[in-house]
């Protein structure tokens, strides 16, 4: 989809190259991190891709296509484009900005209207609430989500992500991530997204470029850089433990154990004690009417008389199947418990993650390599 | 629409005031003339016609300043002309702290006495701060917003129009306003070059030692100057106020 | 005594400052021809009329810049001041105004500058100074001597604002 040759970038006042002598290939609706420390080149290869930067030597073929036989302007409205929060525009509204493209592709009204309350549900904005709001108005999680639809408007194959999520506290930071993941699933774009945070790296990427001084270092997929890092360059980038670094690469959905039985806040605790009887389980889910996670039981618990909603002890967090692993570790540790509750979107409990699962999980990889 | 017609209303009290002020301390003294000289330089058709040039000559340099301050501004911050904004932005710096009446009397000694050289000189003048809020104003615009509209596909002309210029018109009215009331202190003084206006009375009074024609003069530039200022500050506030 | 000024308006509470601050706004947009016609009824003509009216008008740059300069001040700084036992007297003069001299000096750089100009004007009603070549220039026809007064207040309008601003650097740092 998108492919680099001998790409190199020159700027005037500085002495060796920004860029020098890349080549990447990235295929369609994979997820490209680029990923390196700061001057390392990952913004100026980025900016190249849509033109913001014109390279001094090399090709970019963007679908085939040489893009210095596109005109600039067309070429962008064609390649989504989000950078940090304060890409947005303050003196337009939210649906103002989501429209930009689409109003330089001159769309009709209506079909902007509907494709703006469109992107703004997929990214989980009320279009009611949130339409004709100014990005002053909304937090810094919102603004990045409105950043992420303005840059998917006019639905372009391609989307460039500059440090997307950088501006945002780590527990916002985690819950975008995932959302976009999510979305991402859906919607199958081919990424180009540029990060300094290899941890963001390892999460998001199909594939990982690591940069250094203008020069590719390795490209590879997660797995592979961490099970073998190419140079010590990347060792050090890695960090220690990689193995803790892989619980990111492995979605809580793929490693989950079944929920365990569930009983309702209403029901007498013989039931409970029934239940774990019966199926020879030593945790119960307690759950509200509509089937949402209210807390659980032990069998301790479940030996006291009266309803479960008096013996059953509250659940602070829980996760969802998109979280990786590590999210779980940490829940985890900030639980307090060796488990920890998989709800679907809707609340529901779907699964479990429990330290043995963290500990094949890890060992599955060793086993890998 | 009651509300609509309160806030016109509440908008229009204070030129309203001033108005009334203005045209009561008129009546006043010229209806009540200490003497014949008075009584002969003080009637309403010349008071209005003061008045009239006084506007004339505030509303056409204004004008003037803002059609070719702007763009000018505007000129400035782009590609191929950015290299001449240091030197400019210095020069023009510099005249600001010239007072006015030493820029009247330098074109008046040029130029010769009359209309056309005060509005040169008043044009010239407030130039000035127009040029440097428009230039430091789209200056300012956050280059990460730039960089987004661009990255989109924007063509520079749209990026300018949609996105550089309105988030710089705050910083830009503030000049014009700034340029406005100089302008009416300005013009005021342009009497000494043979404009006309409002310091003309002032002037009269003072050498004919009759102090109710200075005061008339006097308190309507005053108010009219305040005027500008309020006028132009409501224009701010409800032009960008969102 | 424009510092005087300046401390009260920050003493008092914010609206009032406003309200100081609105109305010293207010006069100075007052054409400073039409400042003088006010007060030579009251203080005949000559130099004192022009003293007023320049106190006047150099008020509003001053006050203002006071008043930000001692507002703009990081509150951790004057906890910090506060933490550290000193009065508030001490906090005023030790921590508060050394912090917002760069404003303040800002601001009495402005009044001198706007000064040089009213000064020449007021040369009109019989203060004196260089403006009187401009007037008596005017008066007698003799251009080149409307020259020489224009170029002469131009001059020493720049160079009080160079000057000033130099002392502003040097003090600053």
């Amino acid at each position: 989809m998108i492919k680099l040759e001998h790409v190199t970038k020159v700027y005037k006042k500085s002495e060796g190259p920004a860029v020098a002598d890349l080549n990447l290939h990235i295929g369609k609706g994979e997820v490209c991190v680029l990923v390196g420390p700061s001057g390392c080149g990952k913004t100026t290869t980025m900016k190249m891709i849509n033109r913001l930067i014109e390279p001094t030597s090399g090709t970019i073929f963007v679908d085939g296509q040489n893009i210095m036989d596109v005109n600039p302007i067309e070429l962008r409205r064609n390649i989504g484009y989000v950078i940090q929060e304060i890409g947005l525009f303050p003196h337009m509204t939210i649906a103002e900005n989501i429209a930009t493209v689409p109003l330089e592709k001159k769309w009709p009204r209506d079909k902007i209207r509907a494709r703006v309350d469109e992107l703004l549900q997929l990214v989980g904005l009320d279009p009611n609430i949130y339409r004709q709001r100014k990005p002053r108005d909304l937090s810094g999680g919102q603004r990045q989500r409105v950043g992420v639809a303005r840059a998917m408007a006019a639905d372009p194959p391609v989307l460039l992500m500059d440090e997307p999520f950088g501006a945002l506290d780590p527990i916002n930071r985690g819950k975008l991530q995932n959302e976009f993941l999510r979305i991402q699933k859906k919607i199958q774009k081919t990424i180009v997204f540029v990060t300094h945070d290899i941890d963001e790296a390892i999460k998001m990427g199909t594939k990982i470029a690591i940069m250094r001084q203008g020069k590719l270092v390795q490209y590879d997929t997660p797995e592979n850089i961490l099970n073998a890092p190419a140079s010590n360059f990347v060792i050090n980038l890695i960090g220690g433990n990689r193995t803790i670094k892989q619980l990111n690469l492995i979605r809580v959905g793929e490693m989950m154990k079944e929920a365990p039985p569930v009983v309702e806040l209403s029901a007498p605790t013989v039931k409970a004690r029934e239940l774990l009887a019966a199926r020879g389980k030593d945790l119960l889910f307690a759950v509200e009417k509509d089937g949402r996670l209210a807390g659980y039981l032990s069998p301790q618990n479940a030996r006291e008389e009266g309803q479960v909603a008096d013996v059953m002890q509250e659940i602070p967090n829980s996760i969802t199947p998109d979280a990786t692993l590590n999210d779980a570790l940490s829940e985890m540790l900030a639980f307090g418990k060796g488990f920890v509750c998989v709800v679907d979107e809707g609340g529901k409990p779907v699964g479990l993650v429990t330290l043995g699962t963290l500990m094949k999980a890890v060992g599955g990889n060793d086993n890998n390599s | 629409m009651t509300t609509t017609l309160k806030k016109l209303a509440s908008w229009l009290l204070v030129p309203l005031l001033l108005a009334v002020i203005g045209t009561l301390v008129t009546v006043y003294f010229v209806s009540n003339p200490t003497d014949g000289i008075v009584a002969r330089q003080l009637q309403y058709p010349k008071v209005l016609a003061y008045l009239v040039r006084h506007v004339f000559l505030v509303i056409l340099s204004s004008l003037l300043a803002i059609l070719t301050a702007v763009p000018a501004g505007i000129l400035l911050t782009r590609k191929g002309f950015r290299f001449l904004a240091p030197v400019i932005i210095n020069i023009v710096n510099i005249g600001q702290t010239i007072p006015s009446i030493a820029i009247l009397a330098l074109f008046m000694s040029i130029l010769g006495l009359g209309v056309r050289t005060a509005v040169f000189a008043l044009w010239l003048y407030s130039l000035l701060p127009i040029l440097r809020n428009t230039y430091t104003g789209i200056q300012g615009v956050n280059p990460g917003i730039i960089e987004a509209a661009r990255g989109m596909g924007m063509p520079p002309q749209r990026v300018l129009w949609r996105i550089e210029f309105p988030l710089a018109l705050r910083v830009i009215m503030a000049g014009i306003r700034t340029a406005v009331v100089i302008n009416v202190g300005t013009a005021t003084l342009s009497t000494f070059i043979g404009a006309g206006g409002l310091g003309d009375l002032i002037i009269t009074g003072l050498s004919l030692s009759r102090i109710t024609i200075t005061l008339t003069g006097g308190i309507l530039a005053a108010l009219l100057a305040i005027l500008a200022d309020y006028f132009i500050g409501q224009v701010e506030i409800h032009l960008l106020a969102e | 005594m424009f510092l005087h000024q300046g401390k009260i308006s920050f003493l008092w509470n914010d609206r009032a400052a406003r309200m100081i601050l609105a109305v010293t706004g207010t006069i100075m947009t007052i054409p400073s021809i039409a400042m003088f016609a006010f007060l030579i009824p009251l203080f005949g003509i000559g130099i004192a009329p022009a003293l007023v009216g320049l106190t006047l008008y150099c008020l509003l740059p001053i006050l203002r810049n006071t008043y930000t300069g001692l507002k703009n001040i990081d509150p951790a700084v004057l906890l910090a001041a506060q933490g550290m036992g000193m009065g508030e007297a001490k906090i005023l003069w030790r921590i508060k105004l050394p912090l917002a001299f760069m404003v303040i000096m800002a601001g009495i750089r402005t009044a001198v500058v706007m000064g040089v100009g009213i000064t020449a004007v007021a040369a009109y009603i019989g203060a004196g100074g260089l403006g009187q070549f401009i007037f008596r220039g005017i008066s007698r026809a003799n251009d080149k001597m409307v020259l020489t007064g224009a170029i002469f207040v131009a001059i020493l309008a720049i160079l009080l604002d160079y000057g000033l601003g130099w002392v502003e650097r040097k003090l600053g740092t």
